[in-house]
């Protein structure tokens, strides 16, 4: 529990449950199938089913119970493989299982290994190897290759996921809050007077790309002053601004093209987070002494591939509102980031 | 993609998985005679179910366990004829289910109750976190058990639950009897928002003109907020894991694969913004003359 909490008669217990009460929200999109609730733990949905499942894991008990039975199951699976590995036989397997306070439920005594242990995974390959040898030579390289991958490479696939888009985002976005900067100095001037877009008659392309990146804008805004509490010293300019960018989001029905309404939210939306965090970040560094500072080399390395990233995908690539401004940085540069990001808010306004 | 299926669900009646769900269902069950009989359909409706999953998705041993646990659930309601929770008791998802068996089915004394609810509690193995380490977090847990258990004392939470309706188990899921809607919608918000307040003033502040005058605010509050939200999926989804399941902040970091800096941070400034809010409406003790 937090300690310094005010002291004052609203009990946190009393203050979760109203909240849970009064502010939840209503789940949207199709409640999740099992497979749609493990994917969504392991993170491997699209971006917009993912919000889907989330509002029904936070608002639906019961839904959020069948997350957390996943969840548990995993760690049970998790526990039980660990056993297994670490018995070399099945009497130690036992043994280990009663000897623990946090066996898994399913365990059943004699515990049965979940997967081949070490050692008789070694001496399969040691038989298939000796067995091979005794074919013609050809046949051991591409035998044995399929071998290496099956045993280095396969293992690999099935683990390591390369983290998406959003995650590298949100962990720089994260970055950025811990470093509590907030938005100072003053935005980049608007490129043109702003468009009424929606307001009079149908939303153009330019009109749904400028509406996403004021919402990755803002949506990182939102984050940074509900995370941060640096609201109060956003600068006036910057509130200015933020004011005015329309939190509405983005109707595709009104879209002149609707098909590339829906395809661009995304990109675009992560493009106006990530060119607001990287102008922040400038004007930060601007304003800072350089002996110490506040966003290190490994923060600009991530917006260098997070940029790549970005312009590498076909919606960001092919964008007439911004044009040839987005071009492809063969070096890392934080000053050609900084240029680049302010680029696009200007391009966004 | 069909055939890896077909060997999945031969695998589900091999001897490894039939003597890990049997021993299960054994640990929680034994005491109930038909308990083997759960087992067998619960079995048969895992099957049924892996075998409705699309074949392109995959099934790993974890979808497996929690599937077998869901449906197992289903057939021992089905076979009890078991009546369930009221709504805001179901808000706090398996603990609010077992605080209801305890109470209502197995008629277990109030001490007993909370002892087995906290055991439980500490129990849950949701990451490699020892039990009990989040020290400072288990005091308002165990206060939230005790004032749910007295709650429902209180309200007489066992007189006059209904049975649920029998189905074909094979098509029920725990979504599907949650979403059931209630026989006596009204009554079962009222009591959420009475739970509220007694969380909020004090259960032995909420008088009769206490009462009148928060409910109608309350819920007129609720209405306001349907249009314009105070918190989002995210922040409901730590409050429901810290709060009502008494995770500690590591554990949901862990789940929800986020800093745990960040975790805290928008713990606290959920429980920040909602504390302004109730204050700036007026929902204090203060207000109330208590």
């Amino acid at each position: 529990m937090n300690t310094d909490e005010p002291d004052d008669n609203l009990d946190d217990n009393g203050l979760a449950y109203a909240a849970i009460s009064l502010c939840g929200n209503q789940p949207h999109g199709e409640a999740p199938q099992w497979h749609e609730l493990t994917a969504w733990h392991e993170g491997t949905l699209a971006p917009l089913r993912s919000e889907q499942v989330l509002s029904h894991i936070a608002n639906d008990p019961a839904c959020f119970q069948q997350w957390l039975d996943v969840v548990e199951a995993q760690s049970w699976v998790e526990e039980e493989a660990l056993l297994a590995n670490t018995a070399t036989t099945p009497d130690d397997a036992a043994q280990s299982t009663t000897n623990t306070d946090k066996a898994s439920p399913y365990s059943s005594p004699p515990v049965r290994p979940a997967t081949p242990s070490n050692d008789s995974m070694v001496s399969k390959i040691r038989s298939l190897l000796a067995g091979l040898f005794q074919q013609p030579l050809p046949v051991y390289g591409g035998a044995f290759a399929a071998i290496l991958v099956a045993v280095l490479v396969v293992p690999l696939l099935n683990t390591g996921q390369a983290p998406t888009l959003q995650q590298q985002m949100d962990r720089s976005m994260d970055t950025y809050i811990q470093s509590r900067s907030s938005l100072t100095g003053s935005p980049p001037a608007a490129r043109s007077t702003r468009g009424l877009g929606g307001l009079f008659d149908e939303l153009s392309v330019n009109d749904v790309e400028r509406g996403y990146l004021q919402s990755g804008m803002l949506q990182f805004n939102q984050q940074l002053v509900r995370d941060n509490d640096t609201g109060q010293s956003t600068s006036e300019a910057w509130q200015a601004l933020l004011s005015e960018l329309s939190d509405e989001p983005v109707n595709c029905d009104q879209a002149i093209d609707s098909e590339h309404c829906v395809a661009v939210a995304e990109e675009f939306t992560q493009l106006g987070q990530w060119a607001i965090m990287n102008v922040a970040a400038c004007q930060t560094v601007a304003s800072t002494a350089t002996d110490s500072p506040l966003f290190d080399d490994e923060f600009w390395s991530d917006q260098y591939a997070l940029y790549q990233s970005l312009i590498g995908q076909t919606t960001i690539a092919n964008s007439q509102l911004l044009g040839q401004s987005l071009s492809v940085l063969s070096v890392q540069s934080t000053e050609a980031l900084c240029n680049i990001a302010s680029t696009v808010i200007s391009a966004s306004q | 993609m069909e055939v890896l299926r077909e060997n999945l669900l031969q695998q589900l009646y091999s001897d490894r998985w039939i003597s890990r769900l049997r021993a299960f269902v054994a640990r929680r069950y034994r005491d109930f005679g038909d308990w083997e009989g759960w087992f067998e359909e619960a079995h048969q409706n895992l099957a049924l179910k892996i075998n409705a999953i699309p074949a392109e998705q995959s099934v790993n041993d974890a979808m497996i366990f929690a599937i077998f646990k869901n449906e197992l659930i289903s057939v021992k309601r089905n076979r009890l004829g078991y009546p369930r929770p009221r709504a805001w008791l179901r808000e706090f998802s398996e603990l609010g289910q077992d605080l209801f068996e305890w109470m209502c089915l197995q008629k277990l004394p109030r001490d007993k109750i909370i002892a087995m609810a906290t055991r439980k509690s500490a129990e849950k193995s949701y990451s490699d976190t020892l039990p009990g380490s989040d020290a400072s977090h288990s005091i308002p847990h165990a206060k939230l058990l005790v004032e749910l258990t007295d709650t429902m004392i209180k309200k007489k939470e066992c007189d006059g639950t209904r049975p649920s309706v029998t189905t074909d188990v094979h098509d029920e899921s725990l979504v599907q009897i949650a979403n059931d809607a209630p026989s006596v919608e009204d009554e079962t918000d009222h009591a959420q928002l009475e739970l509220m307040l007694s969380m909020i003033l004090g259960a032995d502040n909420v008088t009769a003109a206490v009462r009148n005058k928060a409910v109608d605010r309350l819920q007129t509050l609720r209405t306001s907020l349907d249009t314009e939200p105070l918190l989002n999926d995210s922040d409901i989804l730590i409050l429901r894991c810290y709060y009502f399941q008494g995770m500690s902040q590591n554990d949901i970091a862990k789940i929800v694969k986020q800093p745990l800096q960040r975790v805290v941070r928008q713990r606290e400034a959920a429980i920040k913004r909602i504390r302004s809010f109730m204050e700036s409406n007026g929902l204090t003790r203060e207000t109330f003359d208590l």
